[in-house]
């Protein structure tokens, strides 16, 4: 099935998560944390950092600044991730790759760049609730204590046995998950089985 | 388990690092212009010292950059971390 108005595959996690997610020990407990999958149109955006035109064409095909502070993002429609000193992480859940796409390179064509559609190999999920924090930490090595990861910071780590890049959006907290299509599945499943003891339960999808 | 300073990321876990081995091995201009001895020392002959020795990691779960770190052999300490290129980006 397609998504429409992204132009995205749709995928089988949305069942696992109803499937696997249901079950939790105590149902009429308020849930813990919340964990649910978002579609979102991804594009891989590669340029020179020190190249002044090539900062201001991005600014101006995004609407904003690429963050050039390791391991922050830029949130906004589209959100923009820190990957690399090079590398960037361009995010939307508004509009398709092929506009971002081409407004991209319409801007950026005088320049040396790079941008690459990756939204169908990724899954987006969405981590929400007081506990949120202490599932990633059972299988992340990176601090989650609000002191330390604040809203706007974005880091790629390991998660589980997954590489994944792991953003802070809200205090509520809510954090976004990226990892690869192939390994959503095994992720998905590692999540809602660590977080049965934080009252971790399936959220609707987005 | 060690804590290697990523140049850019800060201290992460070695778990998120993969080795390149020796630093500062550099590919000779004209390769054709060695003999097999030369040729093999710079292919396979590697210092193995029982001390300070900078080598080459790549933060491959991180940032995915090389860079080098600076470290002893003997007490794993770690003395600090450098990129690799003069100008490199921040």
């Amino acid at each position: 099935m397609i998504d429409t108005k992204l132009n995205l595959p749709r995928h089988g996690l949305e069942s696992l998560l109803k499937s696997v997610g249901s079950s939790a020990d105590n149902p009429s407990a308020p849930p813990g944390a919340s964990l649910a999958i978002s579609l979102n149109a991804q594009i891989n955006l590669r340029g020179n950092s020190r190249n002044k035109g090539f900062l201001s064409a991005a600014r101006k095909a995004l609407g904003q600044d690429l963050p050039l502070t390791a391991n922050t993002f830029h949130q906004g429609e589209p959100g923009v991730f820190w990957l690399g000193p090079d590398e960037w992480l361009i995010s939307s859940n508004e509009e398709s790759s092929a506009v971002l796409l081409g407004r991209l390179r319409d801007h950026l064509q005088d320049h040396a760049f790079a941008a690459t559609d990756v939204g169908a190999g990724q899954v987006c999920l969405s981590l929400t609730g007081a506990n949120a924090s202490d599932i990633l930490a059972k299988g992340c090595t990176l601090d989650f204590h609000p002191d330390h990861f604040q809203v706007g910071d974005c880091a790629q780590s390991g998660l589980g046995k997954t590489s994944v890049l792991i953003a802070l959006v809200s205090n509520a907290p809510e954090f976004r998950i990226m990892v690869r299509r192939s390994y959503a599945d095994y992720l998905v499943r590692w999540l809602l089985h660590s977080g049965k003891e934080f009252g971790l339960r399936a959220g609707a999808a987005s | 388990m060690l804590l290697i300073e990523c140049p850019w990321c800060g201290q992460r876990a070695e778990t998120e690092f993969s080795y390149g081995g020796e630093a500062g091995i550099t590919r000779p201009i004209d390769p054709s212009a060695l003999d097999d001895a030369e040729w093999a020392d710079y292919l396979y002959m590697r210092n193995n010292p029982c001390g300070s020795i900078k080598e080459l990691w790549n933060h491959s779960q991180g940032c995915r950059r090389w860079f080098g770190v600076e470290r002893d052999t003997v007490s794993y300490k770690i003395a600090g971390s450098f990129k690799l290129y003069a100008g490199e980006e921040k």
